[in-house]
């Protein structure tokens, strides 16, 4: 009872029209956001978080938070007409979803994209709702060693879920913590790599770090690349999947929704990953696997309600933990700490309003998407046809922008270059971004707990391995390590060569 | 592929001996008291063991890694070093030129070398995006930027 009393505040405070415009605000260019290849939420958010400063912070997160479920909306609409993935949680999308439309059925495609992702965003906003107060107030249980502890696993995690070498992707995460150190020690007021640097005595900013290195990054990559593009427009005759549709969708999207759910919520796990585990399940649970790859709907619904179900799961730990799941939440954290919210357990008890009022958001911008996502898909269709040098050049600029308007400084927009030339390098040699900026978000939490569980534990070590929970947390997270270094394949890659 | 994986093992290794260094200096305290430089201390540490076992991985291992496919740019080398240079001048030139005489100036140079249309074309792309972007980030959002010399 008090749950629904709580999601009714929170509606009274997301349906204010103020809110309800800048939720619209945030789906639509979510979905744009996930519609453009080449720029992703993470660099999105990071672009548009200093013009939020001067909003309230529950409007700012709503706008923000709806950048995260409208991009995964826009991914499949590039994925099925474009055969593109516009982010990277639709990769799996674009192998039935494509057929689909060169058969013909990219109408019921993007139809049954849009109400899976309904279906699970709505249930999985209903397991944030019930889920977060639960873990907040455990822990409330928790110490600087748990924590300590907790993101420890956290990062191993992440490591282990990347694509490619776990040491290279341990190597990002040692360059993440030691890059999260630049500035002045807040403990002992020691400067720390500022070599007389005016501007780094305050650190390097989150915004500068996400939008050069998912941002610049990405356009340098691909600058002056053409994509030759068949864009199925033509043949969209209708978008209400029929009877047989829904009927062969139905489980594929429950089972869905539960697994993207359940992994969304663990710290470190990209939503890329469920996706590709919820088709191969799919896949094998059919009666005629050998069809997937050619254009059936179940390939279509399955990952799309999973990678909607995974990114609003990934606020569980963002609200009530204040661990960030991924790089995008990782953004919205700082978001958090420059509006003056602290993240933790503690959010929720202090500050109600804000929590319910972004959940009960989270529903309204999955019904907001769902009516506007298939009306707007002419829209979409137009952007598509900008020509990539057009768009690239047009998002350098907006990086430009968004670095700027942090501190009216050209010093973070030289950063953000920088960042950027780091973060194509990165690419080149085959080295992840997300493990260094999700370390390089949690390295000043991680520090702090960890110099705080030394100093009440009068330098002893083993007081992580004394106490249960955060002994649990270091087990997993050597066993992790453990398996990584058994196992030959990633268990990225072995998902990838499976699904394929 | 192994000349690049050992390039980038080494400059990780080099890095981390700079970090350890200079983490020492900062302080590394003790168990009892930890001191500023430790995260990094240990980061630096960890990182020049991973690096040193990648680079000698190169030389011992005769498995070859999977490669990934990579996105290769249209330029050539000495076309993207262009696009990188000017993405500083742009920041640099913005204060003294103005954001809006700066950023059509870096669209034209942006565009010339990544299409292929005639002048006039580019002019108008350029123009479309400068007042574009000038448009939504400084009169709706109200963004203040640099006026430059020309106070555009």
């Amino acid at each position: 009872m008090d749950t629904l009393h709580n999601f009714y505040m929170g509606l009274t405070v997301a349906l204010q029209p103020t809110n309800l415009f800048y939720c619209f605000i945030g789906c639509l260019g979510g979905t744009l956001v996930g519609v453009l290849p080449g720029i992703g939420c993470t660099a999105a958010v990071a672009m548009l978080l200093p013009a939020t400063f001067h909003l309230n912070p529950i409007s700012a997160i709503i706008m923000l938070s709806g950048i995260a479920y409208g991009s995964a909306y826009g991914g499949s609409t590039t994925a099925i007409l474009v055969n593109v993935p516009g982010e990277t949680s639709s990769v799996v999308t674009c192998m039935d979803g494509y057929q689909m439309a060169r058969k013909g059925r990219a109408g019921p495609a993007l139809g049954m994209a849009a109400f899976g992702s309904f279906i699970a965003g709505t249930l999985a906003v209903v397991g944030v709702m019930l889920l977060s107060p639960i873990l907040a107030r455990a822990a409330l249980l928790f110490g600087p060693p748990e924590y300590f502890a907790l993101m420890i696993m956290s990062m191993t995690i992440v490591t282990y879920l990347v694509q490619g070498s776990m040491p290279r992707a341990l190597i990002m995460v040692g360059l993440g913590l030691i890059l999260g150190t630049v500035g002045m020690d807040p403990m002992s007021g020691r400067d720390r790599f500022v070599y007389g640097i005016l501007e780094l005595k305050d650190g390097i900013s989150v915004a500068t770090m996400a939008i050069g290195m998912f941002g610049v990054a990405e356009i340098l990559s691909s600058i002056g690349a053409s994509r030759n593009t068949e864009i199925f427009a033509a043949k969209i005759k209708g978008y209400l999947p029929n009877r047989q549709d829904l009927k062969d969708c139905a489980a594929p999207i429950g089972r869905a929704t539960l697994l993207g759910f359940a992994m969304g919520i663990f710290p470190g796990l990209s939503p890329m990953i469920p996706t590709y585990l919820s088709y191969g399940i799919e896949k094998r649970l059919s009666k005629h696997p050998e069809k997937f790859g050619t254009g059936v709907i179940e390939g279509v619904a399955a990952p799309e309600a999973c990678n909607n179900a995974a990114s609003t799961a990934g606020f569980v730990p963002l609200l009530s933990l204040g661990i960030p799941s991924n790089a995008y939440n990782a953004v919205l954290l700082g978001a958090f700490m420059i509006y003056g919210l602290q993240p933790g357990p503690l959010l929720i008890q202090s500050n109600p309003t804000f929590f319910w009022g972004v959940v009960a958001s989270m529903y309204i911008g999955n019904v907001m998407l769902v009516i506007l996502n298939l009306p707007l898909i002419p829209l979409w269709v137009t952007v598509l046809r900008i020509p990539y040098s057009l768009l690239s050049a047009m998002i350098l600029v907006f990086c430009f922008l968004g670095a700027y308007s942090i501190n009216n400084s050209m010093t973070d927009v030289i950063t953000t270059f920088i960042f950027g030339i780091v973060g194509y390098l990165l690419k080149k040699y085959d080295f992840e971004r997300a493990p260094l900026v999700l370390a390089f978000v949690l390295g000043p939490l991680i520090e702090n707990a960890l110099r705080q569980s030394l100093r009440g534990s009068d330098g002893n070590f083993g007081i992580f391995f004394t106490r249960p929970i955060s002994a649990s947390f270091l087990i997993v997270a050597i066993g992790i390590v453990l398996t990584a270094m058994i196992k030959k394949r990633t268990f990225v890659d072995k998902i990838a060569e499976d699904t394929n | 592929m192994k000349d690049s994986h050992r390039i980038s093992s080494l400059f990780f290794l080099v890095l981390s001996i700079f970090v350890c260094q200079q983490a020492i200096v900062i302080g590394v305290g003790s168990l009892h008291t930890p001191g500023p430089g430790l995260l990094s201390f240990s980061a630096g540490l960890g990182v020049g063991c991973l690096s040193l076992w990648l680079l000698l991985e190169t030389f011992i291992s005769k498995r070859t890694h999977k490669e990934k496919t990579k996105k290769e740019t249209n330029l050539n080398t000495s076309s993207f070093i262009m696009v990188c240079v000017s993405l500083f001048v742009y920041a640099m030139a913005v204060n003294w030129l103005g954001f809006v005489l700066s950023t059509f100036l870096f669209m034209i140079f942006l565009l010339r070398l990544t299409e292929s249309h005639r002048w006039w074309i580019t002019i108008i792309e350029a123009s479309l995006i400068t007042m574009g972007n000038y448009v939504i980030f400084v009169v709706w959002l109200g963004l203040s930027l640099p006026k430059g010399f020309f106070a555009w």
